[in-house]
Order: C-alpha cells, then sequence, then structure tokens
C-alpha cells in the first residue's frame, strides 16, 4: 500500500460539499478500522484553480475527489485517470473562476509538476437533487473506498 | 454614412462575466458600452439585520480573490462605529495579512490573465508551453500569498481568522519563522519577475486621466490613509459621498462610480503612481532598471505597477514579521455601541469604501460597499474610446476584438464584486 494524497475539492455548502463530506467520512473510517491499510494524507480545498499543483506538491500518489456534472444518476461515482479526463471536451476559458480542474491538469502536465499516479473520482450532483445525494452518501464513501483500496 | 458595429459577446480572461458593445460611424465611435450582465448579489441587503461579529465573514465572501480587503474594509468602519482602537499589533499584522492578498491575487492576474497578451498567447495553458519556468515562477508566488492569507485567516479562500478588533487567534511563532524564510525565497522570485517583465514591449497608451488612491505620511498605503488624486483632491474616508457618487447605466447591471462626474482610475498603478517614494530602495534600484517612470500615464504599466507591489508586499511582510511575537490578546475588546462608521482600503484592484450603521444591539442597519471595478468602470469606457480610436477603428474585427479585451484586463476587473465579463458587439457604419 502507497501512501495517498487524498485532496477533496468543493466548498462548505449546496451539492458541492459533497466531496468534503465524503473526505470527513473516509477520515472516520480510517481512523476507527485497523483493517483497511491506507496510508492516507486527507486534505478539503476550497475552488483551488491552479493552487491545485501546490497542494500536490511532493506526493508521488494523489487522487482527487471532485463533484461532476454528468449524464449519469446523481451519487454515481466516476473514476478518471488524467488521460481520461482530458478527452473530455474543454470548457472555454473565460476567467481565472473557469480555470478548473482539466485545466489545472493540463497546465500540471506541461509544466511537469504532475504526480506519478493521479486519479480522479468524480461524484454526480444535481442541484436540483440535493437531498437524494446525502441519502447516498454512505454509498459513494464505500465506492471510494473500494477504489482507493484497489488504486493505490 | 457606413457604420460598423462590433460586439466582444464573453470578455475573456477577466474576473466574472461581461461584454463590450461598440458602434462605429464614419470611423468615430458612436457608442461604447461596457455590459456587466451578471445579476446583481445584494450583499448589502444580506448584511442587514446580522450581527457585526457575522460581518467580517460575509463579506468574504463577496470575493474568492479579494477577501482580505473587504474583511479589512468592514472590520475599520465597525470598528470605527464602535469607538475601538486596534493595537499597534494587530495594525502591523493586518497589513501583513492584507500584503498575502496583494501578492495572490496580483501573481495570479499577471500570469493566468495578462501575461498571455503581451507575449502572444490565448492563454496561460498556450503560454506554459515556451515558458514554463516563468509560469512556475508565478505559482509560486501566487501559493506565496495564499501561504500568508492562511497564516492568518486559517485558509487563502474566504478566510475566517479575521475579527473586529483584531484576529481570533495569533499565529504560532514556529509557522511564521517557516513562512519567513519563503518570504525570502519568494523575494528572488518577485525581483526576476520585475526584470522578466521589463523585456516585454508594451504598447504606448498615455493618455491624461485622473487617478486616486490611499495616500498615507508615512507609509506605503494598505489599510489607512487619505484619498488623494492626481488633480488636487484630498479628502478624508468620511468625505466620500460628498466628492463620489454611484450611477445606474441601463446598460449594466453593475453601478458607475464616478469623481465630480468624472471617470478616474483605481488600483496597482494609480497606487503606485502616488506613493512610489515609499517603496524600499532595493525596489527604486530594480524600477530603474525598467521600461517605466512614474508617475505614468500609460495604462500598459499596470503590469509592471503589480509586480512591484507583489516584491513590497513580499518585503514588507518580511519586514513585519520579523521579530515577530505572539501577543496576549489578538483583538481588542469590543463593547457594542449605537453607531456609523467608514472603512477605506486598498484591495489588490484598488480603493474599497464601505459604510455600516449598528444599532445598539450590534445588528447592521445601512451597508453600503463600493468596490473597486465599479470605481474603474466609467474609466474602462473612457481608455476604450481613446485607445480604440489611436489603435484604428478601422482594423478588423477580431483585432478589435483583442485589443479591446487587451485593455480592459489592465484593469484586472472584477466583475464577481461589482456584480459581476467579454462579449464584444461592434456595429459599423
Amino acid at each position: 500500500m502507497m501512501p495517498v494524497k487524498i485532496i477533496a475539492v468543493g466548498s462548505p455548502f449546496g451539492d458541492d460539499q459533497i466531496a468534503w463530506q465524503i473526505a470527513e467520512d473516509l477520515q472516520n473510517i480510517l481512523q476507527r478500522e485497523n483493517n483497511i491499510s491506507i496510508e492516507a494524507n486527507i486534505v478539503t480545498v476550497d475552488r483551488p484553480g491552479v493552487n491545485l499543483i501546490n497542494v500536490w506538491q511532493g506526493w508521488q500518489n494523489v487522487c482527487v475527489i471532485d463533484a461532476v456534472i454528468m449524464d449519469k444518476a446523481i451519487g454515481t461515482v466516476e473514476r478518471f485517470t488524467v488521460e481520461q479526463l482530458n478527452d473530455y471536451q474543454s470548457a472555454i476559458i473565460h476567467s481565472s473562476h473557469d480555470f478548473g480542474l482539466q485545466q489545472t491538469l493540463q497546465l500540471a502536465s506541461m509544466l511537469g509538476q504532475l504526480p506519478e499516479k493521479l486519479i480522479i473520482y468524480g461524484i454526480v450532483i444535481s442541484a436540483k437533487q440535493q437531498a437524494d445525494l446525502q441519502k447516498k452518501r454512505d454509498k459513494i464513501c464505500n465506492e471510494i473506498l473500494k477504489y482507493l483500496i484497489v488504486d493505490y | 454614412m457606413k457604420t460598423k458595429s462590433i460586439n466582444i459577446p464573453i470578455l475573456a480572461r477577466v474576473e466574472g462575466e461581461g461584454a463590450l458593445h461598440l458602434e462605429i460611424v464614419n470611423n468615430q465611435i458612436q457608442q461604447l458600452q461596457l455590459k456587466i450582465y451578471e445579476p446583481p448579489r445584494f450583499f448589502e441587503s444580506f448584511l442587514q439585520g446580522r450581527d457585526y461579529n457575522d460581518v467580517i465573514d460575509i463579506v468574504a465572501r463577496i470575493c474568492g480573490i479579494c477577501p482580505v480587503a473587504y474583511q479589512m474594509s468592514a472590520a475599520a468602519a465597525i470598528e470605527q462605529a464602535f469607538n475601538i482602537t486596534i493595537s499597534p499589533w494587530v495594525r502591523a499584522m493586518r497589513r501583513a495579512y492584507y500584503c498575502g492578498e496583494w501578492i495572490e491575487s496580483h501573481s495570479l492576474h499577471i500570469h493566468l490573465l495578462a501575461a498571455p497578451d503581451f507575449l502572444g498567447f490565448k492563454s496561460i495553458l498556450d503560454m506554459a508551453k515556451q515558458y514554463p519556468d516563468e509560469v512556475r515562477r508565478g505559482l509560486r508566488l501566487q501559493s506565496l500569498g495564499n501561504q500568508l492569507i492562511a497564516l492568518f485567516g486559517g485558509r487563502s479562500v474566504h478566510p475566517v481568522g479575521a475579527c473586529v478588533g483584531g484576529f481570533y487567534r495569533a499565529p504560532e511563532p514556529q509557522a511564521v519563522t517557516e513562512l519567513l524564510i519563503k518570504l525570502e525565497q519568494g523575494l528572488v522570485d518577485a525581483e526576476a519577475l520585475l526584470l522578466w517583465l521589463g523585456k516585454l514591449t508594451l504598447p504606448d497608451n498615455s493618455q491624461d486621466f485622473t487617478w486616486v488612491s490611499l495616500c498615507h505620511a508615512n507609509e506605503y498605503p494598505i489599510n489607512e490613509g487619505r484619498l488623494k488624486s492626481n488633480k488636487g483632491l484630498d479628502i478624508s474616508k468620511e468625505e466620500f459621498l460628498d466628492h463620489f457618487a454611484e450611477t445606474h447605466c441601463s446598460y449594466s447591471t453593475a453601478l458607475h462610480c464616478t469623481l465630480q462626474g468624472q471617470p478616474y482610475l483605481v488600483g496597482p498603478l494609480a497606487r503606485l503612481n502616488n506613493n512610489y517614494h515609499f517603496l524600499p530602495k532595493q525596489l527604486l534600484t530594480i524600477l530603474d532598471k525598467l521600461p517605466i517612470k512614474l508617475p505614468s500615464q500609460n495604462m500598459f504599466h499596470s503590469i509592471i505597477a503589480r509586480a512591484a507591489e507583489i516584491y513590497y508586499a513580499i518585503y514588507h511582510a518580511r519586514e513585519l514579521l520579523t521579530n515577530y511575537h505572539a501577543p496576549q490578546a489578538a483583538h481588542a475588546n469590543v463593547t457594542v455601541q449605537t453607531g456609523s462608521g467608514f472603512g477605506c482600503t486598498e484591495a489588490p484592484r484598488g480603493l474599497l469604501w464601505q459604510y455600516f450603521e449598528v444599532n445598539e444591539n450590534g445588528l447592521v442597519m445601512k451597508a453600503n460597499i463600493i468596490p473597486p471595478t465599479s470605481q474603474n468602470q466609467a474609466r474602462i469606457e473612457q481608455d476604450l474610446y481613446h485607445s480604440l480610436q489611436q489603435f484604428g477603428l478601422h482594423s478588423e474585427q477580431d483585432d478589435l476584438r483583442q485589443y479591446s479585451e487587451m485593455l480592459v484586463r489592465n484593469y484586472d476587473p472584477c466583475i464577481s464584486c461589482s456584480t459581476h465579463f467579454l462579449n464584444l458587439t461592434v456595429k459599423r457604419q
């Protein structure tokens, strides 16, 4: 098992808080369950933009948990490698506010500052179905935990 | 009659969303409208009825780039309302905290938004291929600013450490010692950034305009001072509304603030023009090597002004944090009383003026917030009128759009703050 930096991207309110909540749940599980051998350093970040590159600096194994909007059921966990994420059409960058995860990964790649291993777990959200998302919190956490055990 | 109409439907690489409409008749600009179409966010109304202590955290939410500025102007206003005198330690540490925001915001603007213009790239992603070391340096500087904010604020985005009277807690000496080492390294990066920018070919669009900034008797202004212009204005923050007025334009959701009905500039170039004599000797020596003579009337020198302020902020924060000690109390005691107060500080983008009325229970009865971008809007339109004529209105639509965006970006408008940027539409006749 390799030490992994887990970066949960979100904010304290609304449907975008799901990654932070999952980070908290993961932290509790890893502290409680001795039989899960994941050596993790978990941090929560609020709209980091390009600063994400600084957050993972010094770490070889990194996972990013972020909310995503996709044409899939809310609460679905989608696993992406950097290459897979790059296949999605980039949004046009109108402002630094729009400098999202995908653009940050592209910039990190150009600067040679991507971690050796980087996996992104995207949690499908919908602003209209926030309550439904909360009901799936345990399921989402367990699914990400399973991915973590396999990936790291 | 020949009419040309140019629309820039979305202004790229600025904070927030806006558009520009140009109507050109017989090679003269007939109409020029900088349209801010993001909806107003009614923060002043949210604040009414709230406890004074909530204000500092709520106003931090106005902007993800300059939350410290909103906090510091609000704190100053409420402290005036309650007749609170802050300690010398709080005063010094607030300057250090604010320096973090200047470093972070200016680094972001120079590298992510402005530099690609002067180097002929569409975005930082293209620029990073050819200038990876410079982009890495920019990210290091931005991170340094964020760390300085987090030292006092607990986190860099929407920090929570500031309160009326000072800070909830003083930073640990060990954390300050560690940051001092990084500030030392940051000074090397800031000098390299200035020398690199000095090699860029910046267009000359020098013009006569009014600039306004805080001015302090003994220091480069951040949190305090009188409002002074290059055309004789010299007033206190309490006299602001006697000279400045906000008006609503039908084509924009953001208010336009003018000085006696005329446009004016706020921001780094205004500050530098008014206060460069307070910069440390080392920085003045570096500036002497660059193609800029202060005071400057060339708006394209704004990028150099930002870099100069990055250097200053790192230098000054280092100065303030050397021999740091944690005080017994990180904030002054607060006694709630009915009152009103004014706050006016220098946000990265310029003057940020606030006014609060608080009742005997400490609840906000009235709030008025005038951010830098609403102050710069009329000035941006004035600059576009002048500079586009100089550029040549017969130019191709794409060239006009690119040049317009470049001009607007010089002001680093934070539309999210002012309500909130460029779609260009041009109609030619």
